[in-house]
């Protein structure tokens, strides 16, 4: 019993100044570490609003107490796939539209979906961030050619998921072969802009 | 010096011992990350070994395989927390793999074979060593891989834009294929170099 | 909905997303048990085993402690000790139940620990967060995905023993290019789900 008693204190001792030494690396690291997560944000949110040059938050899921136009925890508290919202503005600080994460259920677990969109209701770009979908199918969410189809849509809140190929003009895009689940997921994210659209009017 | 090279030639982890063969066929979709995932096993690799040197007076015989994990595994998050910070394209692309570090048999095999029953100098050595001739082997893969995979070399490009890549060996069944002919060939040259 | 993802979420971790052909997680084992068919198959049962409980255990263990105190940093050291006890507890378990099967499977048993598809498994569960349900449908699919696998190479190296391979590809060489066949051809499953 005794033997026992001591070999856990070892590991335990072990244990302990492993979690120091962690501890103590972490600190150091993490600054950086969320400054490279925000700068990949900010490039996604670049990518999806080419013409804008700066984004202010709105709200996020993330921090729902600290949110302060409440049109926006609305919003959030509404709708449980919106993660965040960001204003898009220009160089002249004009509001340009906005850029929001969505999290639609897709078929092997959540999607997130960045969207960009112009106050004039249009779509000006979407991607396709962390997804579980199935490679050569639903993955194929992330690839340009599917997620370009969005762009310069309107943020009307009805883009349709069609079968055949999309006649222009129409407010459409074209389902992934065998991956409509997928491609459903994505444009329901995509179709909570005209909820944002209207609520921030 | 005979550890040194110990590792790179005569017991090369994977074209002789055979491993540490997860990443060896996961991160060798090109040779620059082949080249780092080594790099970054090796850091690992140096650090435990000195450590479980430096404490193997200490640590108590039953005990001392779960006490060998939290040393390696406790370096695995420092490196993974550095990549994190100072090098986050290299931590995605490698993604889940640097983690998985920390069941590289690799480590694991010479902190029990070497590092507990040598001094902190000789373990150090062993430790370069054998990363050395890891992160050699997971190179030529990457590179056997890139070239045909993707038309390229560390990222450069090789041939014109016509070139139609063989995009089976980027795929896992094109790294079982490259692992199992490079160790055929290796074969072929161990039995002439004994005749 | 929910039902939907879990049984695909089960299926393609057997076979779209097999974890060792696909994934390239627990090659050592599959290399290394592979020889019979029989001892492939008790391997892929304890393997089941341990990955099962680990992920649904290292998922709690992220929920309520590493996520409560933010400290995620540990997760690496905290899911491998959760592995390394539920394979002493496996080991502890076995030698008193089924000897004969403890036997069988000897320095195999202590080395599910460092089998990367448990830890690995116990990881991806938090990367794609998947809630309790998803977790357990990932993991049996990945357990059985690695099952199959291991079990199916056995099989072919049985019959590889038993012909005429050319001298340098001998043992590990077509064992490899062996699998890479397989590789491919579950890479056709791809149009499965």
């Amino acid at each position: 019993m005794k033997e026992i008693m001591k070999l856990g204190f070892v590991l335990l001792l072990v244990c302990a100044i492993a979690a120091t030494a962690l501890g103590f690396t972490n600190e150091l690291t993490k600054d950086r570490i969320q400054e490279n997560i925000d700068e990949a944000n900010r490039l996604a949110r670049q990518e999806v609003f080419e013409a804008a040059e700066n984004f202010t938050l709105l709200g996020a899921r993330s921090d729902f107490e600290d949110i302060e136009d409440s049109r926006v925890k609305t919003l959030i508290d509404d709708n449980k796939m919106i993660d965040d919202i960001y204003a898009a503005y220009d160089k002249n600080d004009t509001l340009l539209g906005y850029v929001m994460t969505t999290q639609p259920e897709g078929y092997g677990g959540k999607i997130a979906v960045i969207l960009g969109f112009s106050l004039d209701g249009t779509i000006t770009g979407v991607r396709i961030a962390n997804h579980a979908e199935t490679p050569g199918l639903g993955a194929k969410a992330a690839t340009e050619t599917f997620y370009n189809q969005y762009m310069d849509l309107k943020a009307d809140g009805n883009i349709r998921v069609i079968k055949e190929k999309v006649q222009s003009g129409d407010n459409a895009i074209q389902a992934i072969t065998s991956a409509t689940i997928t491609s459903d997921a994505v444009t329901d994210g995509v179709n909570l802009s005209k909820l944002v659209l209207d609520a921030l009017k | 010096m005979k550890t040194l090279t110990n590792g790179i030639f005569k017991e090369n982890p994977i074209f002789v011992q055979l491993l540490g063969m997860c990443p060896t066929l996961a991160v060798t979709t090109s040779a620059t990350n082949g080249f780092a995932m080594g790099a970054a096993t090796t850091v690992v690799l140096v650090l435990a070994n000195l450590v479980i040197s430096l404490i193997r007076k200490l640590i108590p015989n039953k005990i001392r395989i779960p006490i060998f994990i939290v040393v390696i595994a406790t370096f695995v998050t420092m490196v993974g927390l550095f990549m994190k910070a100072f090098t986050p394209d290299l931590d995605k692309s490698l993604g889940l793999f640097i983690p998985l570090i920390v069941v590289n048999c690799l480590i694991l095999a010479r902190a029990e074979a070497f590092a507990f029953k040598n001094k902190p100098l000789p373990s150090i050595l062993d430790g370069i060593g054998m990363g050395l001739g890891f992160t050699l082997a997971l190179t030529i893969l990457g590179i056997v891989r890139e070239v045909p995979g993707e038309g390229s070399i560390f990222g450069f490009k090789l041939f014109s834009e016509s070139f139609e890549p063989a995009v089976i060996m980027i795929l896992p069944a094109g790294a079982f294929l490259a692992l199992g002919l490079l160790l055929a060939g290796n074969n072929v040259i161990n039995s002439k170099k004994s005749k | 909905m929910e039902n939907a993802s879990l049984f695909v979420i089960l299926i393609s971790a057997i076979l779209v997303n097999n974890f060792v052909l696909s994934r390239f997680l627990g090659i050592c084992p599959f290399l290394g048990v592979s020889k019979k068919v029989d001892t492939a198959l008790g391997m892929g049962l304890a393997v089941t085993f341990v990955m099962t409980m680990a992920g649904v255990i290292t998922y709690f263990v992220n929920e309520l402690i590493l996520e409560k105190l933010n400290i995620q940093y540990m997760q690496t050291i905290a899911f491998i000790l959760v592995i390394a006890s539920l394979v002493q507890l496996v080991e502890i378990v076995l030698q008193k139940v089924s000897p004969a099967l403890y036997q069988a499977l000897g320095v195999f048993l202590p080395l599910i620990t460092t089998n990367c598809a448990v830890l690995g498994l116990a990881l991806l569960n938090i990367q794609f967060q998947f809630g309790l349900l998803q977790v357990v449908a990932h993991s049996i699919g990945a357990a059985v995905g690695f099952t199959l696998a291991i079990v199916l190479f056995a099989g072919i190296r049985e019959k590889l023993e038993l012909s005429d391979v050319p001298g340098p590809f001998k043992g590990f060489p077509i064992a490899l290019i062996s699998a890479g066949l397989m590789a491919m051809a579950f890479m056709g499953f791809v149009g499965l789900v």
